[in-house]
């Protein structure tokens, strides 16, 4: 679309898709924003019965342990779970209109992301309940770390979001895979509970393995260890552009197949 | 000088059926891959062949075609979201959409939150949309509707509201898709102003519709899209009516005329609605129709139908035999009308002459009291020995079977005189030249027929009791009924009006005794007993 002022234009789309978005989801329910702290709670309790109650886990603070990486762990599942339908959705506009598609998938990573800032005050809420404080890294930490999820989910979302119109059963596919890569992570458990043979390979093989730690370690301990990010932000932005030049190799076909 | 606002130039577009991957499911596209993707590339459907326009600005042009024929793909290219295979497409100035009903709005939001949501995904920044929201707003005459959610919406608001969207937006080219049916009538006026006032504001107007008097009221220009490729372009009267007479329909753009009784236009509407494509013939022209039935009737208020029904049928007939040779139209409109379930149909060539053939031709079937109904149009004086004929006819039909005959009844000479040919060369003349071609007049050549046509009427008394005869034309009346069947066109309105006046005329003169009358429909039945 030819447009006097681009830059404001994109700004004003993504603003008002993540707005629709934003009001669509709570607008009729009565709790509205408890609900997307609720989920992760409620998931967050159900392992702590589990794993510290029944099984017994040597983790200290198990309930903010758990939180610390369900809250940003809930922000990747539901995004990408919900990516690949995000064009079938939105088909009748992307039949008519010429919008830059992108901001579709950009807007609904956006939403996401939004609601893993709003439950942050939680997870203060709970270290202050074991007799912790938030630290000055987060003011580095958390945006370096938004960043890098932001980047990885868009990567994925824009593959998986153009590749599930030709290959409709690739939505249940990512359902099986994020399900699979939650136990892969340490999420329920700590890194150094993987057997030492393992432990390098698996965070070799997944990504996601320094990433949740760091979230972890920067909400728990407040440090940040810039080495350990390296990894994932590479990985992120290579991501990305695999998955933008997929999107952008198929974004023709869109129209044809909707 | 005139600037381009689309171009298309040897655009080709074609859609692969992807299907084929998923209708058979994961196994058997795994089991048969090769042959599933090869399959992918050779079932590819052409949706736009070779196609080459242009549209220049400040043109309101209406692209019309049958369901399928590549419309909507036009759009899609003109709106950038498809990719021509092969061809250049150019557009200057940015391109807005008018929405399919609701398309881009989301059923919880308010309507003024979906003003802004549609106009920013249209292409305006939100200071834009704001500027033109009140505008909007008051043009889609919502009220206090624009701040509740749109899901509480009817479908004729939802249309208001994605109407008003799109033509606030002031962009170069306007793409309307079929939309403007819905709404009340009120809208729809107002619609069509708001579209009047944009091509006035010197926009670009591409409208596809299957609505053409709203094409030829509104367009500059119309394109007949057929398989994919432009099959006639320029003034929309002239496209429209190309498209008319390949299809052989006459939708909507057949003359509306008071003289054609409200049954009557309805009986076209199913026809429209129906499979069969027919020719138009002269009988489907509302305006003659109109006339010659008044003619029958005595009275323009009461379809020709209705009258046969409300005099001589009461319920419909089960079997008719109908003799004709022209006018195939008729069969359907007796059966239609509710005279008669069915019919068998014998075809005698318009243009022979009643040669030796024409009896062999006309194998009349055996049955004795078989048909309830006999019909014949125009053709009787084609029949070497009609007495024989009509013999026959008279034992195939059932005790007190009807027998409708439109036909020449000539006057007992055969010939008519100097004075009544001057009067009728002049009617001639007032016809559009190629009317007049092939044109004879009407009085059968002297030695032609064995059976002279003044015959018919007495061998016709002879043989069946005569309920009625209904005088309805004269001389001219022949040359109408025979050749320009063929040649006229009945969507023009005003050679239908033309051909009524001059029906009118002659049935004054014949009236007054000037001029004979040699066309007359005989209603008449078997005799019983007999």
């Amino acid at each position: 679309m030819i447009h006097d002022s681009p830059l404001r234009y994109y700004r004003d789309l993504i603003i008002i898709l993540t707005q629709k978005e934003l009001k669509v989801k709570y607008k009729r329910s009565f709790l509205g924003y408890l609900w997307s702290i609720a989920n992760p709670l409620s998931l967050a309790l159900v392992f702590f019965i589990a794993f510290k109650v029944v099984m017994k886990i040597e983790i200290e603070n198990y309930t903010l342990f758990l939180i610390s990486g369900l809250f940003p762990w809930q922000w990747f599942a539901n995004s990408v779970n919900s990516l690949p339908v995000v064009l079938l959705i939105n088909a009748s506009l992307i039949k008519k209109v010429n919008f830059p598609r992108e901001l579709l998938i950009v807007a609904s990573v956006l939403n996401d992301m939004l609601h893993f800032i709003l439950s942050i005050p939680v997870i203060v809420l709970f270290l202050i309940f074991y007799g912790m404080r938030p630290d000055l890294t987060w003011i580095v930490g958390i945006p370096l770390l938004l960043s890098i999820q932001f980047i990885m989910v868009c990567g994925f979302g824009m593959a998986l979001a153009a590749i599930n119109l030709f290959f409709r059963d690739l939505e249940r596919l990512t359902f099986i895979f994020t399900t699979l890569l939650f136990y892969l992570t340490p999420i329920i458990y700590s890194e150094n509970m993987i057997p030492e043979k393992y432990r390098h390979l698996i965070s070799f093989l997944n990504p996601l393995v320094p990433l949740f730690v760091s979230w972890r370690s920067l909400f728990m301990e407040g440090s940040l260890n810039f080495e350990r990010i390296v990894a994932p932000l590479l990985f992120s932005v290579i991501l990305f552009l695999i998955g933008y030049a997929i999107f952008r190799r198929l974004k023709w076909k869109f129209a044809e197949v909707l | 000088m005139r600037t381009l606002a689309v171009r298309f130039e040897g655009v080709y577009k074609q859609f692969p059926f992807y299907q084929t991957i998923t209708t058979g499911g994961f196994k058997s596209f795994m089991l048969h891959m090769p042959k599933v993707i090869s399959s992918l590339k050779k079932t590819r459907f052409m949706a736009l062949q070779d196609l080459t326009f242009d549209i220049f600005h400040g043109e309101t042009v209406g692209i019309i075609g049958e369901n399928g024929s590549g419309k909507s793909t036009i759009l899609g290219l003109i709106a950038g979201v498809l990719k021509p295979d092969r061809g250049t497409i150019s557009i200057n100035g940015n391109v807005s959409s008018l929405l399919e009903l609701g398309a881009g709005f989301h059923p919880d939001l308010s309507g003024e939150e979906n003003i802004i949501l549609n106009g920013i995904l249209l292409g305006l920044t939100r200071r834009e949309v704001i500027k033109r929201i009140d505008k909007i707003r008051e043009f889609s005459g919502l009220g206090e509707f624009i701040y509740q959610p749109v899901r509480t919406y009817s479908s004729g608001m939802y249309a208001r509201l994605g109407f008003s969207v799109a033509v606030h937006l002031e962009h170069h080219i306007l793409l309307v898709d079929e939309v403007m049916a819905v709404g009340d009538a009120e809208f729809q006026e107002k619609c069509l102003d708001k579209i009047e006032e944009i091509k006035r504001s010197g926009a670009t107007i591409i409208i596809v519709s299957h609505d053409l008097p709203l094409i030829t009221n509104i367009c500059d220009r119309a394109i007949w899209i057929d398989k994919g490729r432009a099959k006639s372009v320029g003034e929309p009267e002239g496209v429209a009516k190309d498209y008319l007479a390949r299809t052989g329909r006459s939708i909507g753009l057949s003359c509306q005329d008071s003289a054609v009784p409200a049954e009557m236009k309805e009986d076209k509407g199913s026809e429209e609605s129906g499979e069969k494509k027919q020719t138009p013939s002269w009988w489907d022209s509302p305006l003659i129709l109109g006339h010659v039935e008044g003619l029958i009737t005595g009275d323009r208020g009461i379809n020709f139908y209705r009258f046969l029904r409300r005099e001589y049928v009461n319920e419909p007939l089960d079997k008719g035999l109908c003799i004709r040779s022209r006018l195939s139209a008729i069969v359907d409109k007796f059966i239609k009308g509710g005279i008669c379930k069915g019919f068998d149909v014998i075809e005698v060539a318009p243009d022979s002459e009643a040669d030796d053939d024409t009896i062999n031709r006309i194998s009349l079937p055996a049955q004795t009291n078989y048909y309830d109904l006999f019909v014949s149009i125009d053709a009787l004086r084609r029949i070497r020995d009609s007495r024989e004929f009509l013999t026959k006819v008279r034992t195939s039909l059932k005790e007190r079977g009807l027998v409708i005959a439109i036909e020449y009844i000539g006057t007992a000479e055969g010939k008519i005189s100097k004075e009544q040919e001057e009067i009728l060369s002049m009617f001639y003349r007032l016809l559009p030249h190629h009317y007049r071609t092939g044109m004879t007049m009407g009085h059968p050549s002297n030695g032609g027929y064995q059976a002279g046509p003044s015959l018919i009427i007495p061998t016709l008394y002879d043989l069946f009791e005569i309920d009625t005869i209904k005088y309805l034309g004269g001389s001219l009346y022949g040359p109408l009924f025979s050749n320009i069947s063929t040649g006229f066109d009945v969507i023009e309105k005003e050679a239908s009006s033309l051909m009524k006046v001059i029906l009118e005329f002659e049935q004054v003169l014949i009236e007054k005794g000037i001029l004979p009358n040699n066309y007359a429909m005989v209603i008449a039945r078997k005799r019983s007993g007999k």
